[in-house]
């Protein structure tokens, strides 16, 4: 039986939640231009890994729900 | 010297820009092939000093909606970081002419999106389905979500301009392309669609119309 259109959530109504935050967060993070590239991951000056940009962008995505932006290694065109 | 990228413009026009963007660097733009480019220029070539990653992702957000407020943009995903300048523009050469069209075509277009989300299981789901019983489940929850996604997509009709649906496991996502100015009646429209108790909705924006940026 349909129900009524509170089941319906508007963003402005959840301004501020958790929900309007992982909005805003999976936009920052998932939608928008990548840029085509290979990287070398380096850290402390020590070559690491090398990846398509494509996947290091992946890498970050995930590394940035764990750990403080400060210590994400640095990356430079190889 | 690297560079954090935000998004790209059409380069006619002025735009309040914002003074600072992540970690408080200063938000500077660049110019080429008729795109205007906003990056943050670090002196310390480290692209990855800053704040912790939350308040960095959400700093690029607000410069972004600032931007965005007022003219169509395509972002770059958070954290783009380019070695230089050379690198830059080199993509915006290479990609001008898509940047251009698609710029121009979105102009005064907005994203919104709707979730859809089967809210726990299916009360009628057996408590140790059968490999074929689970499939059953999945194939009539994926009807249900597209059913439903049907719905918006007529309420919403007369204030679109395009729609794409991405199916995940127990999810939809919507996204509508709406005139700028439509938001409101959109929004009142889609608040009409009858929904089962099963299924919840959420619907967010206006957002970058990135969906929409390649024509296909």
């Amino acid at each position: 039986m349909p129900s009524a259109a509170s089941k319906i959530l508007l963003s402005a109504e959840a301004a501020g939640d958790e929900g309007s935050l992982l909005d805003v967060l999976d936009h920052v993070l998932n939608k928008g231009v990548i840029i085509h590239g290979n990287l070398i991951i380096s850290l402390a000056g020590v070559d690491l890994i090398y990846l398509g940009l494509d996947a290091i962008l992946t890498s970050v995505e995930t590394a940035l729900q764990h750990v403080p932006f400060q210590a994400l290694p640095t990356a430079r065109k190889q | 010297m690297p560079a954090l990228a935000y998004c790209i413009t059409e380069s006619e026009g002025p735009l309040e820009v914002p003074l600072t963007g992540v970690g408080g660097m200063a938000v500077e733009s660049l110019e080429q092939s008729g795109l205007r480019c906003f990056v943050s220029r670090n002196p310390s070539s480290d692209p990855m000093l800053g704040p912790p990653a939350r308040e960095a992702a959400l700093a690029f957000h607000r410069v972004l909606q600032e931007i965005f407020r007022q003219t169509a943009i395509i972002p770059f995903r958070f954290p783009t970081v380019l070695s230089d300048e050379a690198e830059l523009t080199g993509h915006l050469n290479e990609h001008a002419a898509k940047y251009h069209e698609a710029l121009g075509r979105l102009r005064d277009m907005v994203q919104m999106e709707i979730h859809l989300a089967w809210e726990g299981s299916q009360q009628s789901a057996p408590d140790k389905p059968t490999g074929a019983e689970y499939l059953k489940a999945r194939q009539a929850e994926q009807a249900g979500l597209e059913k439903i996604a049907g719905r918006f997509q007529e309420a919403g009709r007369s204030w679109m301009h395009g729609w794409r649906q991405q199916v995940s496991s127990h999810h939809i996502r919507c996204y509508a392309l709406v005139g700028r100015g439509a938001v409101a009646e959109f929004e009142r429209a889609l608040l009409k669609v009858e929904m089962p108790s099963t299924i919840s909705a959420r619907v967010s924006g206006p957002w970058p119309a990135t969906e929409f940026v390649s024509e296909e």
